[in-house]
């Protein structure tokens, strides 16, 4: 059908209704409408056009020219604005006609490729049946590609939100209902998403039916909220089971046009492991640190020039020092006895610089309050904080250098003692006992030789002599070691030596005893008896008087000796070697047995010694109770 | 006739007594025994009038002999080299008759061993000279002060102690660190055997160290 023949029909149809009105001034104004409404419609740049119920176009706008091009008057509309051959399945106009809707529009896709949204109108006669339909079309292309854009947008979003590792959700601000949750913040609280949306955050995450408030849990949604700024903490939750998971929480506002801050994106990073980590670590530097701190040893850490990074409370203790600045401040000379020093410079090897060498040696150190002190030190390179530096450990020697020291002068002493006796009772054998042994000897020789009634005064004299050398080699025998302690017990050793003590120095002795019938060890027995006689032999040569306190207690713990005289005294600190010996002498014998020894005295202030010893059976006693 | 056996470790010994007794015309050693297990044997079997036993012999000393004889048993002298009263008084507690010095002279054990036969006791000359009695004098009853057992410096520390001074005071006063007023005080404690403060101070109000 070509372009005029529908224009015809259409003006013919106009016309019909113009009759119906039947003025001719009408008639011509009509007409006149007429023509500017078609004008009008042909001019319209909007694509608009009309066809008949058979899909005829009837007319067209310029818009549609102008997009599909002329002399689409008379084609079928389906051919013309989409290339096909028959009606198309989404006609508007076919359900138009169908189910006599008003207006019906849909979206088409024409043969220019764009989209378009099409109006249908229906155009009626006076009698109300549908005789053309006019069509609106609008391109939508491009709103459809940015719907589409933004589906693919959306879509995108929604795989990041839902395979975060991270739990997301969105809180809304007003009552702190979840609003949206990802899944792995649905798969932490075991929840589904129906489950969780409309839940209040702290329900879910802290398992509380109120907000959270505490310090420890500071909410990063009210802080977001208030100051309308991404915020994150550090935060504490409850999975599903109740336990603690630790949590960096961010919140992130989201605005909405009308009330502000709406929203909130609530992201969790779990942090557990982490935490967990920073815990083992913090615990495992402690346990090194306190090892370190606490180490019976002296520990320190140098710097290659001698710089002390590092010293534990037993380095500070030995150095004498309350602080580590204060071990700092003291000059290396200072600290160091100089010969000590010296040997320790020579060991650093490289001129003035002073370096550690990694070796074990000793030295002696000058304490702060002057005390030297001798230690061993072993000193190793390490690594601190990175840096190659040296750790010194010092083991304070000073005493086992002493007891060393005072053995050896002991052992010394114990020879000397041994040969002083050896010397004194050959003596005592040779020009004692051997002489009366010769004079025995030539007595009895004259006798034989002498005439018959001589013999008798020669034999008695022989006599005499021999009953002296019983004495004296009675007399050597006890004062080597008294029969009586093995035979009699202590108290009957010790009465015979004081009697004898007395009979000998002229040393009146004041004894008093309680308890030393019960059984002692052999040993303890031979230590009383020889401190005692040290003690007062002490006093016959030393103290000057004629009178001495003896004073010696047991109970079921221990036995106490107490030996005083009001003498001449002496200055404990500086005693003679000789006496000295005897003093450390005593300190042994009793430091064997367990025992102690305290020595007061000053000159002329007499002297006092209290020595206690530990009796066997009351350790017994002690394990029975305990 | 007067029956003896006699006990001692030293052949020679033996012998030189043996000539000695056997010179007299009433006496007969009838035994010699080397150690106290024999001396009681001999004794046993022999049922002598009189024992002369040597104080120290090895093992089995003069005095164990002397608790182990049978009954009845025969007098004993006890011959020892030693004058110390220990000895003698352990030997006539024992049960001995006689205490004999053996550098006595050769007349006292004889003498001694007829003494005995007639239910006397005997001490050698040197010995009952002796003042005996003031070897028991020495032995006083009941304990003694454990007072006497504190130092000085300790005794210094217990009057500090008693007049109410805390450890750093009395430090301050003896120029000491608190530590060694605290190492006496134990001592002080240890020594007069006291658990409690309290205990300590009614010791210091009691003995007056306290006054008030």
């Amino acid at each position: 059908m070509s372009g005029m023949a529908v224009q015809k029909r259409q003006s013919a149809g106009i016309r019909k209704h113009r009759n119906g009105i039947g003025s001719s001034e009408a008639e011509q104004a009509l007409r006149n409408f007429e023509s500017a409404a078609i004008s009008l419609f042909q001019s319209n740049s909007e694509l608009v056009w009309v066809h008949d119920t058979e899909y005829n176009i009837i007319r067209v706008s310029r818009g549609v020219e102008q997009t599909f091009g002329k002399g689409l008057v008379g084609e079928k509309c389906y051919r013309a604005y989409r290339g096909r051959d028959t009606v198309c399945p989404d006609c508007p106009t076919a359900r138009l006609l169908g189910n006599g809707e008003a207006a019906f529009s849909t979206e088409q896709t024409a043969v220019d490729g764009r989209t378009y949204s099409v109006t249908c109108l229906p155009l009626t006669n006076p009698k109300g049946n549908v005789v053309a339909v006019l069509e609106h079309c609008t391109d939508i292309t491009r709103r459809k590609e940015a719907e589409k854009e933004l589906l693919r947008v959306n879509g995108f979003w929604s795989t990041v939100f839902n395979n975060a590792n991270d739990a997301i959700c969105i809180i809304n601000v007003a009552d702190l209902t979840i609003a949206d949750a990802n899944e792995a913040f649905l798969r932490k609280y075991s929840l589904t998403k129906g489950q969780a949306i409309g839940k209040t955050c702290y329900q879910i995450t802290h398992h509380s039916s109120i907000s959270c408030l505490s310090p420890r849990h500071t909410c990063p949604l009210t802080v977001t909220a208030a100051s309308g700024r991404h915020s994150s903490f550090e935060h504490v939750h409850y999975d599903s089971a109740g336990n603690e998971v630790f949590l960096e929480v961010s919140a992130a506002p989201i605005y909405s046009r009308e009330r502000g801050i709406s929203q909130v994106v609530h992201v969790s990073k779990d942090i557990t492991e982490r935490k967990q980590a920073e815990r083992a670590l913090r615990a495992s530097e402690e346990n090194y640190r306190n090892s370190l701190d606490n180490s019976p040893l002296g520990i320190r850490i140098l710097t290659v020039d001698g710089e002390t990074l590092y010293a534990n409370q037993s380095l500070l203790n030995i150095f004498g020092c309350t602080t580590v600045n204060e071990l700092r401040a003291a000059p290396v000379a200072e600290r160091y006895a100089g010969e000590r020093y010296a040997e320790n410079k020579v060991r650093g090897k490289q001129g003035s610089a002073w370096r550690p060498v990694t070796d074990t040696y000793e030295v002696s150190i000058i304490r702060k309050d002057g005390e030297i002190r001798h230690l061993r030190v072993y000193q190793r390179e390490v690594k601190w904080a990175g840096e190659a530096r040296y750790q010194a450990i010092y083991e304070d020697v000073t005493d086992y250098r002493r007891a060393r020291e005072t053995l050896t002068s002991l052992s010394r002493r114990l020879i000397e003692i041994q040969e002083d006796e050896r010397r004194n009772i050959a003596r005592e054998l040779h020009d004692q006992v051997g002489q009366s042994l010769n004079v025995v000897n030539l007595l009895l020789q004259r006798t034989i030789s002498a005439p018959a009634g001589d013999n008798v005064s020669l034999l008695s004299e022989a006599q005499s002599q021999v009953a002296e050398l019983i004495s004296r080699v009675s007399n050597l025998s006890l004062d080597l070691r008294p029969s009586m302690l093995d035979d009699l017990g202590l108290l009957d050793a010790l009465v015979w030596y004081i009697g004898r003590y007395t009979a000998t120095t002229n040393v009146q002795v004041d004894f008093k005893h309680f308890g030393l019938e019960r059984e002692m060890e052999p040993e303890i027995k031979t230590t009383l008896y020889r401190v005692v006689q040290e003690a007062l032999t002490n006093v016959a040569r030393h103290a000057g008087v004629d009178r001495a306190t003896v004073n010696i207690w047991a109970d079921k713990g221990r036995l106490c000796l107490r030996i005083e005289d009001k003498g001449r005294g002496f200055d404990p600190t500086s005693l003679s070697s000789s006496n000295s010996s005897g003093v450390s002498g005593m300190q042994e014998r009793l430091s064997l047995v367990g025992g102690t020894l305290n020595i007061e005295s000053a000159p002329e202030k007499g002297t006092c010694i209290i020595a206690e010893i530990p009796l066997g059976n009351a350790s017994e006693n002690d394990e029975k109770t305990r | 006739m007067i029956t003896i056996v006699l006990a001692d470790d030293h052949n020679v010994m033996r012998q030189g007594l043996r000539s000695l007794l056997e010179a007299e015309s009433d006496f007969r050693v009838i035994g010699e025994a080397g150690n106290g297990n024999e001396a009681i044997r001999l004794v046993g079997e022999l049922h002598p009038d009189v024992l002369v036993l040597d104080m120290v012999m090895p093992g089995m000393n003069g005095v164990e002999v002397i608790q182990n004889l049978k009954q009845p048993a025969p007098s004993v002298i006890v011959l020892s080299m030693f004058a110390a009263e220990g000895y003698v008084h352990k030997a006539m507690r024992a049960g001995a008759k006689a205490y004999v010095l053996k550098q006595a002279t050769a007349n006292e054990l004889v003498h001694a061993i007829r003494e005995v036969v007639g239910g006397r006791r005997y001490l050698s000359r040197a010995l009952s000279e002796r003042a005996i009695d003031a070897y028991v004098k020495e032995t006083i009853n009941g304990n003694l002060d454990p007072f006497l057992a504190l130092t000085g410096r300790e005794r210094e520390v217990l009057q500090g102690i008693a007049g109410g001074g805390t450890s750093k005071q009395l430090a301050v006063e003896l120029s000491v660190s608190p530590r060694t007023i605290e190492f006496h005080r134990a001592n002080i404690m240890r020594k007069l055997g006291f658990h409690s403060q309290q205990e300590l101070l009614l010791y210091c109000v009691r003995t007056g160290i306290l006054q008030g």
